[in-house]
């Protein structure tokens, strides 16, 4: 390269990098020759840059063996040739050490150190996805990391990554990772399409991702999965889902995403299929419960009373006595007291945030029974149908809304009201699909398959195939016990 | 990759027919064994030989066109008027239950509601309609131990007489006829790579069969275990509204609204809903007039419509 062009390239770095504290650029000099490395302090490994870039061309000068290729002198894992201006502004972005020399061949742009800074949290179990029996580790923020973790566990070839960079400020890397021979197709061709489409100048977080890439603009109930467990999305991954790792996030996104996923949990697999089924059926029970019966409740005793039993009437009669506003205003408040007691103790200091949860339940809860604000009866419908919703966490928040939704078509309407809005919720779920799968699979459409891995669990070994939903293909999985 | 809004499976298939005759049925109050399975026989007999009789065609349309070329829809025009008929009784009976639970309750005020539902899911392909009807199995799963823990039930009635026999085929009505279409065509190399890849692969006809025979046995049941809570009635609303999506789905297969665009299809629905309107009026002007209409669209209609397109087919081949 020229003298001059080189120093064109020098400075057009340093102008673009200038006003950057961080922003580092040291001259050294072996031999005749001056070198220049271009990096951003503590987003590089100092110790990588010390160890496997400066100490051997340093050494190689000592030695004489300097006319060497300079690939073979650096003995760090990544060393390449940056063959465009924007490879090599690029790659100092993203932590690594630019090597600059006036001697450099022609097209040339520097010499990219792989010196990343990679430090960061221990892969230590996510607070929100526990378990008893089951491995304890669980993805960090690093996505290479995070794709490590999947390919520790599935030791194939088959097993593929692919890079991408979003966001024009950001520059965040996202990696796909998917078992060639298991995914399905159209999934990941409209994962591709929709991951492209994207046009932000910042993506920090997998969420952010998940709303570019979710099917319909407005989905109340998720299709796109989430976790923080290597296990659980290297099972799905097997299962032919397609996981999207975001770096920055902890979370990584799978698709497609099924209905019948939230209530599966990583667990259920190591347990007996009688004790599987017995709480899968109750996790079910439970949503059930927790969405329908503040709103059925309600249409019923509000509009329906002659069909609810005397005895109900008469202990609802004597609870309500004094109360002063209308029952549907009173499973409002109840539960809009209790949805802001949610957010509040979500919000605070774990501290504080438990004792706003007494607070909440406790003291809260005693005055506005005192005060005729809530009758016990409602009190007990409300509490009990909150901890039925938080069974199933990835539906806790859609369930919370189409509650109130059902709870104000009851209470206003009846039960046919009641019944309007869960028929249109049923036609849009059954009309809703993830990534070309339908939503509610393997209930509708029906597959015999991927039944057996819903309300009823069968054993491990007998689950044979891979759930063709999800896959679109006859994959086996096991051939069974012998 | 094949559009695939309006296709259905044969599970589909089996559910929207056991939804629609279960919930005819339970609306149309036919109680007699006997009447429950004689129509129920003569329903699966309708089904096995339209399906097995007429040539491979995917809609009515098509079938239609296949007999009488481009004038078809002199054909599909009486089929349109004909399906209005037990769509707006279904509607109305749907209607005037849900009102019975409010104090002054008016169906009026009820239809609306079920008339959006039929569009809102019509809309959205008879993949949906189909995938609402297997979901409508789920109350039915639930209904059906409740009701045995209600009490109570109809002493069973064998008799096959002159009131027992029209309020079974009001049940049944022409559908049926239209789903024998789909005997033929919800078959799984047509589906998805999903139901192609699925293990659960049963014959379309046998659906079919089963569904109305399933149908008649769950109605036969209930009469029997008595189903008239509050609850019972609010589960027993499911395979109702799939019995008014199954008549969305022949309406919309008469009214080739899938091979239709949008601005055409608005067009056909805004006609259809014109024609509905008309026969509301007739029938509230003339009632003898509904329900004489009703017993012709029950019983001839089905045998009728088939006979025409399997003679016309025959001529066809002999022609040829």
């Amino acid at each position: 390269m020229e003298e001059r062009k080189f120093a064109d390239l020098k400075g057009n770095l340093c102008g673009e990098f200038a006003g950057m504290s961080d922003f580092l650029v040291r001259e050294l000099a072996f031999g005749g020759q001056t070198f220049y490395i271009l990096y951003i302090i503590g987003h590089c490994s100092k110790d990588l840059l010390n160890k496997f870039v400066l100490e051997p061309i340093s050494a190689a000068y000592l030695r004489g063996g300097a006319d060497a290729c300079l690939g073979s002198i650096v003995t760090g894992g990544g060393f390449s040739a940056a063959l465009g201006y924007d490879a090599a502004k690029n790659a100092v972005l993203e932590g690594n050490a630019l090597l600059l020399f006036a001697d450099m061949p022609e097209g040339i742009f520097g010499y990219i150190c792989a010196t990343k800074n990679d430090e960061g949290r221990a892969n230590t179990e996510p607070e929100t996805e526990n378990v008893v029996r089951g491995p304890h580790d669980g993805f960090n923020e690093s996505a290479q990391q995070s794709a490590t973790l999947l390919r520790r566990r599935i030791k194939s070839e088959k097993l593929k990554s692919e890079k991408i960079t979003l966001g024009t400020l950001t520059k965040t890397d996202v990696i796909i990772m998917y078992i060639s021979d298991l995914v399905n197709k159209r999934a990941l061709a409209l994962l591709k399409e929709r991951l492209a489409a994207i046009r932000a100048n910042a993506l920090i977080d997998s969420g952010s991702v998940e709303m570019y890439i979710q099917d319909g603009g407005h989905a109340l109930y998720p299709t796109v999965g989430n976790s923080e467990r290597p296990d659980k999305v290297a099972a799905k991954i097997l299962e032919g889902r397609i996981a999207v790792i975001v770096d920055g996030s902890p979370v990584v996104l799978t698709v497609p995403y099924l209905f019948c996923e939230g209530f599966q949990v990583s667990e259920d697999y190591a347990k007996d299929t009688f004790y599987a089924t017995f709480v899968r059926l109750l996790r079910f029970a439970a949503v059930l419960l927790g969405v329908f019966l503040p709103g059925l409740f309600l249409a019923l005793a509000a509009h329906h009373m002659g069909f609810l039993p005397q005895e109900m009437v008469d202990f609802l009669a004597e609870t309500r006595k004094d109360m002063t506003v209308s029952l549907t205003w009173e499973i409002i408040t109840a539960f809009l007291i209790f949805e802001i007691l949610r957010e509040v103790g979500l919000r605070m200091p774990k501290a504080v945030g438990s004792a706003v949860g007494v607070v909440g339940s406790l003291i809260l809860g005693e005055s506005a029974v005192s005060a005729g604000i809530i009758s016990p009866f409602v009190l007990i419908i409300v509490a009990f149908s909150a901890v039925c919703n938080f069974i199933c966490a990835p539906y806790m928040n859609p369930n919370s809304i189409l509650r109130f939704v059902l709870i104000l078509a009851g209470g206003i309407f009846g039960i046919f009201g009641f019944f309007s809005v869960l028929a249109a919720a049923l036609v849009f779920g059954a009309a809703k699909s993830s990534f070309g799968v339908p939503y509610f699979s393997p209930f509708a459409p029906l597959s015999a398959e991927g039944l057996r891995d819903f309300l009823y669990m069968s054993p491990i070994w007998k689950m044979k195939k891979v759930p063709p939903a999800v896959s679109g293909k006859n994959a086996v999985r096991t051939e069974g016990r012998a | 990759m094949p559009d695939l809004k309006n296709k259905i499976t044969a599970p589909q298939l089996f559910c929207l027919v056991f939804c629609y005759i279960l919930a005819g049925f339970r609306l149309h109050g036919g109680a007699s064994v006997a009447a429950t399975l004689f129509v129920c026989l003569f329903c699966a007999c309708v089904c096995v030989v339209c399906a097995a009789a007429h040539e491979s065609c995917g809609s009515f349309a098509a079938l239609c066109r296949s007999v009488f070329g481009t004038y078809g829809y002199v054909l599909r025009a009486p089929c349109a008027v004909l399906l209005a008929l037990p769509f707006l009784a279904s509607l109305w009976e749907l209607a005037k239950g849900a009102a019975n639970f409010y104090e002054n309750g008016q169906a009026f005020a009820v239809l609306p509601v079920l008339v959006i539902l039929c569009v809102m899911a019509q809309l959205r392909g008879f993949s949906t309609l189909g995938r609402f009807a297997e979901l409508c199995v789920f109350p039915l799963a639930i209904l059906l131990p409740l009701s045995l823990l209600g009490g109570g039930g109809e002493t069973p009635s064998f008799a096959l007489g002159q009131e027992d026999l029209p309020a079974c085929f009001a049940a049944v009505g022409a559908v049926p006829v239209f789903f024998s279409l789909y005997l033929r065509h919800a078959k799984t190399d047509e589906q998805s790579d999903f139901a192609r890849a699925s293990s659960f692969r049963p014959a379309p006809a046998l659906c079919g069969v089963l569904a109305v025979f399933a149908a008649g046995l769950v109605h036969i049941f209930l009469v029997f275990t008595g189903a008239g809570s509050v609850l019972s009635s609010f589960l027993m609303w499911f395979p109702a509204l799939g019995r008014l999506f199954a008549f969305s789905l022949s309406i919309g297969d008469v009214l080739a609204l899938p091979e239709s665009g949008r601005a055409v299809c608005a067009k056909k629905i805004a006609v259809f809903a014109a024609l509905c309107a008309a026969v509301w009026a007739l029938s509230v002007l003339f009632p003898w007039f509904f329900g004489a209409a009703l017993a012709v669209c029950n019983v001839v209609f089905p045998c009728v419509v088939f006979a025409a397109v399997i003679l016309g087919q025959s001529y066809g081949r002999r022609k040829a």
